[in-house]
């Protein structure tokens, strides 16, 4: 890149983009790509069909996949259904909400500070190793058995994951990017707000990715657990009544719902990021 | 070429840095030293003489352990509004344009828009990129990068200029080509430079005067006093004198390595 330096007027010199000459492209954009990942899930899908139904299988109750894209049509007519997944929503954006706005900061300081990192790491890693289902009696005590414990459940499942990418991400911004803006005289809060917190995005956004799954995950337990609620009252109730197609259904909502908010993260990632390639 | 009044004050600096074993190693010692108004002096010395070290005590971002950086009177206590520094590896912030990278000082110091915009611009045009404003970092080479550094400096129209090795991690025809632009722009803007390098002959072309350090611990070893005719031109690389000059740097250099 530097070899053009000094060749136009002023020395400065700027990579073009220039007509390629032999056409290179990205890998995963082979013609066979879309084809074979259409024909993977034509398989799946089919095995599915095949296999389903069917006691010889050994299993129980798995019904046909066209059983459940019946279930799932069926769903969507139902009133009770969106009431759930309205429900469920609700509390996954509030929960998840309440991540952000506690663990990016927290996580900042964490990074910037050797003795808040030195004080927070082991209660972060200790939530981070900790499997939910035992901590939620705690929190049904504490905080009943409304809308608030679900919340909290998705929180503390969340939240340490965005704390330790956040921290690590700060922690690890170039020495010489913090020198530079404590030369011009930069303010704590302006080195803050204008250069670390921008130099973390990667790693925070990492964060908030992986935050999304398991607030997710803390939405269901949630609603598994703690009160019959939402799309989780749904999965019971079918679950119950051996319905296993509209169970099925169901859980696909679910993981639409998960899919959804990690497809949300990227693209604010996307907008946040257009000077990396 | 200084018209005798100085502007900085290096008085008996001593910088300490622990050592692994946990004790204390002396990257500096008592090092004295004036630089005059306008003045451009060079900084050069073995690697572990501590210049760069002393570098960033000027700039106000490291401390000395005993004796003080003192600039038109006043002890430096951090970075100040004065002063500015170029940076070895850039410091470009890779998410901001060129023209975001010159205008982030002049944000931080909450200069208004429409001025912010004028003196980048200005700063921008002086570097030779006027057309790259919203380019990024990354579009750019090294060269490119470093005037981008460079502009951001003088944006904010800083009396003592802090260059740290700026032309270190270019191309030896680069690194010349951004020397000749280098002194044009100081022949237009006189400021007080403090340059530090490991390279001989950038030292002698650009200076006034060279300050050659030791190494282990960093102390002021000798001073050599250029006094080739400003402007300096590329041909001036070619002459006997500067020649003659950059050995006797070199010869002195030589005895401190070995």
């Amino acid at each position: 890149m530097d070899a053009g330096d000094g060749t136009s007027p002023g020395g400065a010199a700027v990579v073009q983009p220039r007509p390629a000459l032999v056409k290179v492209r990205a890998p995963g954009r082979e013609w066979w790509f879309l084809p074979l990942r259409i024909l993977s899930v034509v398989v799946l899908l089919g095995a599915w069909q095949a296999f389903g139904g069917q006691e010889r299988s050994g299993i129980e109750f798995l019904p046909r996949f066209s059983d459940v894209v019946q279930g799932l049509v069926s769903l969507v007519q139902d009133d009770e259904f969106w009431r759930a997944t309205r429900d469920t929503v609700q509390v996954l954006v509030l929960g998840y909400a309440l991540t952000v706005v506690v663990g990016i900061p927290i996580g900042v300081v964490m990074g910037a500070k050797h003795i808040v990192r030195r004080a927070l790491r082991p209660l972060v890693g200790i939530l981070l190793a900790t499997p939910i289902a035992p901590l939620v009696p705690i929190l049904i005590i504490m905080l009943g058995i409304g809308i608030s414990a679900r919340v909290a459940t998705i929180f503390i499942l969340a939240v340490p994951i965005l704390i330790e990418n956040t921290a690590a991400s700060v922690a690890t911004v170039p020495r010489r990017l913090v020198d530079m803006g404590h030369s011009f005289g930069a303010s704590r809060r302006q080195l803050a707000m204008a250069v670390i917190v921008p130099a973390s995005l990667p790693g925070i956004f990492a964060g908030l990715r992986l935050a999304a799954g398991r607030a997710v995950v803390g939405m269901v337990v949630g609603e598994l657990i703690i009160a019959s609620a939402g799309l989780g009252q749904l999965i019971q109730l079918y679950s119950t009544t051996f319905d296993a197609p509209k169970l099925f259904a169901t859980v696909v909502a679910v993981l639409l719902i998960g899919l959804g908010a990690v497809q949300l993260v990227q693209i604010a990632e996307r907008r946040s990021g257009r000077w990396r390639r | 070429m200084s018209d005798g009044h100085r502007r900085v004050r290096v008085d008996s600096v001593t910088k300490l840095f622990p050592n692994a074993q946990g004790g204390t190693f002396t990257a500096l010692q008592d090092v004295t030293f004036d630089v005059g108004d306008f003045e451009f002096l060079s900084i050069i010395g073995p690697s572990g003489s501590g210049k760069t070290t002393l570098l960033r005590i000027l700039g106000g971002l490291e401390f000395p352990e005993h004796g003080a950086v003192v600039i038109d009177e006043a002890e430096v206590r951090g970075p100040g509004r004065e002063r500015a520094i170029v940076f070895q590896d850039f410091a470009l912030l890779p998410w901001r344009s060129v023209l975001g990278n010159v205008v982030f000082p002049l944000e931080l110091r909450r200069v208004a828009k429409g001025e912010r915009d004028r003196r980048a611009h200005e700063a921008i045009t002086l570097v030779g990129l006027a057309g790259f404003e919203d380019y990024y970092p990354n579009m750019l080479s090294g060269g490119m990068q470093q005037r981008v550094g460079l502009a951001r400096a003088l944006a904010v129209e800083p009396e003592v200029l802090l260059m740290d090795e700026p032309f270190g991690a270019l191309d030896a025809q680069t690194r010349t080509v951004l020397q000749d632009e280098l002194l044009q722009i100081w022949e237009r803007d006189r400021k007080t430079v403090v340059f530090v390098t490991h390279d001989m002959a950038e030292a002698v072309f650009l200076s006034d005067r060279v300050l050659i350090l030791s190494a282990n611990p960093g102390t002021v070893h000798r001073v050599v006093t250029v006094e080739l005719p400003r402007p300096r031109l590329d041909e001036l690389r070619r002459t006997a004198e500067f020649a003659d000059l950059v050995g006797d740097v070199w010869e002195t250099l030589q005895t401190l390595t070995r």
